[in-house]
């Protein structure tokens, strides 16, 4: 298990990191959300051993040392390789400094490329790769060393689609291998469908901790998805009903102050009505990063 | 350990694999070949030949030594090579009342070199006859055969570099030393501020201490240093050991084998530490230099200041070489960074003495393992420091961190 206990960290008189404290259980996935700047690569640097802090980091109640970090799979927000390198001379130095065998690193290297679609050879230079198969070669050295945890800022970001459901899967394969996942993302749909945690950042504090469905409930069934032929305004005036919005599919999203109002609502909407569709739900994770992230600048 | 020499080797593999180094490595060769190949083709133009038709025997004995001419038994024969293109001209020498006359028969004026060669054993010969016409006893003989007797009182301790070996081994030192320095104070930083620049370091930094990546960089840099200098030093006792059989070459290698050993004692003693203790310092510095820019481009310019002490430096020995022991040079010997290229030559020319050396190299050792330890301790700040703020700003946020 890692954790993170009080950790603080201040660049110069600049402090960006308040008591920061949560801990990933082994073998789960932890989402770690905020804003640009509110802190998250920073937690990674000090996991890593980048920047001084206060504050411990341990892994199952040990501070990390020198040999846990050959455990650990890293991608950085910005992702670079040598250019000028092979796809296999990359791949098997960074996989030797994890304690890889370089030879063994290579020998696996045509399997992994073929699991991630990657077009190209391990012979080929990096700066002959697309960007978005440079991107799969550096997940590739992240992974190759089959690490205990991985640490993954921001992986999605720049890939198409495709690639995003196939990093997806990738993540979920590492996970049922038995690895420990922290990774952060802004679109909190990729949070809510991988993540079993979540610990929400914001300018520097944690201000939501803990398994994601224990949030959202704890958010109470405050939204409902309807369609009804009444409008926006009308809707507006139901009890409790503090907004209603129009979604693309032609159903309605109503936000209650709280999920008590629910049984009244549809009530009162299906007096004498069809309803095709009633939903009462938790306000997803990006409704409640807004509130929160909201709240903090009101 | 064993990651530190995995990223020492990745450095030297990465660099010596590359074509700039084997131009580099090469380029000394390259110019080498070139300057003999010109040497040769221009040479073998002015290997001029000249016949000479004498009766008089003290004359044709002289011809016979020369390299330049040959005796020639007749006009007839001498004319017939000449048309053969076997010489350049013939030069007929008679003696006509106690006077030598010579014609030179030719399309061109004779060399000047030759012209000069010749006249002396003509003036010779016209010595003999004068000498012999004026019937002289051999008193007045002895008389008038009085040269003038100049002698030299050089000052030992006047500094100067006059001995021809000293003058050699500081040539070699000092070349030697800018040219390495110079070299690897770019290449370093430009192999850091690339790495930099591809902002793969948190990868690496993430797998190993960031103050060993920078200690496995110093060794792999100081690899490809040790693989140019072995070349070098193998390239030159080839030529060594390849310079007896080669004709042409044997007589002047013979001549001049004392003074190489001399030359490589010389080099091997002090000027070979001092040479050690620039190079380290100066990397370390330079890798310093290298993790300060965020952009590859800018290497040169963050290099710059060491270039210039560098020079700075060089330039000071050049001018040591002439200008004694002044007072600034004692000093200067002392300061780290300078004192490879000064106290050397002040051994060299006997003006300092082995313990001052000894005082200036601990300096300079202290020098490198203060900064060692200072650069080891911020260089993965200051690598992880990516915004572009210049130098000065880059280094201020990186001891922020």
């Amino acid at each position: 298990m890692l954790t993170i206990d009080h950790l603080n960290k201040s660049f110069g008189a600049n402090q960006v990191l308040f008591d920061v404290s949560f801990s990933v259980q082994n073998g789960r996935i932890l989402g770690l959300v905020g804003k640009n700047g509110a802190g998250k690569s920073t937690i990674f640097h000090s996991i890593l051993n980048f920047v001084d802090y206060t504050g411990t980091i341990s892994i199952d109640g040990k501070k990390l040392n020198a040999k846990d970090y050959d455990q650990v799979g890293y991608l950085p927000e910005e992702r670079s390789l040598m250019p000028k390198l092979t796809v296999a001379d990359q791949v098997s130095f960074l996989a030797s400094l994890k304690g890889m065998s370089a030879k063994k690193a290579k020998a696996e290297l045509p399997d992994w490329l073929s699991r991630l679609g990657v077009k190209g050879l391990p012979t080929d230079k990096i700066k002959s790769m697309s960007k978005g198969n440079q991107q799969k070669v550096q997940m590739i050295a992240t992974l190759i060393h089959q690490p205990k945890l991985i640490i993954l800022d921001e992986p999605f970001s720049g890939l198409d689609p495709v690639n995003v459901d196939l990093m997806k899967q990738l993540i979920l394969e590492e996970k049922r291998n038995g690895a420990t996942i922290i990774f952060s993302d802004h679109d909190m749909r990729n949070v809510e469908e991988l993540c079993d945690d979540v610990v929400m950042i914001n300018d520097g504090r944690v201000v939501l901790n803990g398994p994601v469905n224990e949030i959202k409930n704890s958010f109470g069934l405050t939204r409902i998805f309807v369609r009804t032929d009444k409008s926006l305004s009308d809707l507006r005036e139901l009890p409790g009903v503090t907004d209603a919005i129009a979604q693309n599919n032609g159903s309605k999203l109503l936000i209650l102050e709280d999920e008590k109002y629910g049984k009244a609502i549809f009530d009162e909407l299906s007096a004498g009505q069809y309803i095709q569709t009633f939903d009462q739900e938790p306000p997803t994770l990006d409704e409640i990063f807004r509130m929160k992230a909201g709240a903090r600048h009101a | 350990m064993h990651k530190i020499w995995l990223v020492a080797k990745e450095t030297y593999r990465r660099e010596v694999k590359t074509w700039s180094y084997l131009f580099m490595i090469l380029a000394p060769f390259i110019m080498v070949f070139v300057i003999f190949g010109i040497g040769f083709m221009t040479g073998s133009g002015d290997d001029s030949y000249v016949g000479v038709v004498t009766d008089n025997a003290a004359l044709r004995q002289s011809v016979k030594k020369s390299d330049d001419f040959d005796n020639y038994a007749s006009v007839a024969k001498a004319k017939k090579a000449y048309h053969n293109d076997d010489i350049d001209g013939y030069v007929v020498v008679q003696e006509k009342d106690n006077r030598i006359i010579a014609t030179y028969h030719s399309d061109e004026k004779m060399d000047d070199d030759l012209k000069s060669e010749f006249l002396i054993s003509l003036k010779n010969v016209q010595q003999d006859l004068n000498l012999k016409a004026a019937q002289l006893s051999a008193k007045q003989i002895q008389a008038l055969s009085n040269q003038v007797d100049f002698k030299q009182t050089i000052k030992q301790s006047d500094g100067s570099a006059d001995n021809p070996v000293q003058e050699i081994t500081f040539f070699i030192l000092i070349f030697l030393l800018y040219f390495l320095v110079l070299t690897y104070v770019q290449v370093t930083a430009q192999d850091i501020a690339t790495e930099k620049g591809t902002k793969m370091m948190e990868v690496i930094f993430s797998s190993m201490p960031g103050g060993d990546y920078f200690i496995g960089k110093i060794l792999g840099i100081f690899g490809e240093i040790i693989t140019q200098v072995l070349i070098y030093a193998l390239g030159l006792a080839g030529c060594y050991y390849a310079a007896p059989y080669i004709g042409g070459v044997s007589d002047s290698f013979n001549k001049f084998k004392p003074m190489i050993y001399q030359v490589v004692g010389n080099l091997l003693s002090w000027g070979l530490l001092f040479t050690v203790l620039a190079l380290v310092l100066f990397i370390i510095f330079a890798a310093f230099c290298g993790a300060l820019t965020a952009k590859s481009e800018n290497a040169n310019k963050a290099v710059s200041p060491l270039t210039t002490v560098g020079i700075v430096g060089f330039l000071i020995a050049i001018n040591l070489q002439s200008a004694g022991d002044p007072i600034w040079a004692k000093i200067l010997s002392y300061v780290p960074f300078l004192s490879s290229f000064i106290m050397p030559m002040r051994v060299l020319k006997g003006n300092a003495t082995g313990f001052e050396a000894g005082i200036s190299a601990v300096a300079a050792l202290l020098a490198i393992v203060i900064s060692f330890m200072w650069i080891r301790r911020i260089y993965p700040k200051l690598i992880l420091q990516t915004d572009d703020l210049g130098p000065w700003q880059n280094f201020k946020r990186g001891l922020l961190n």
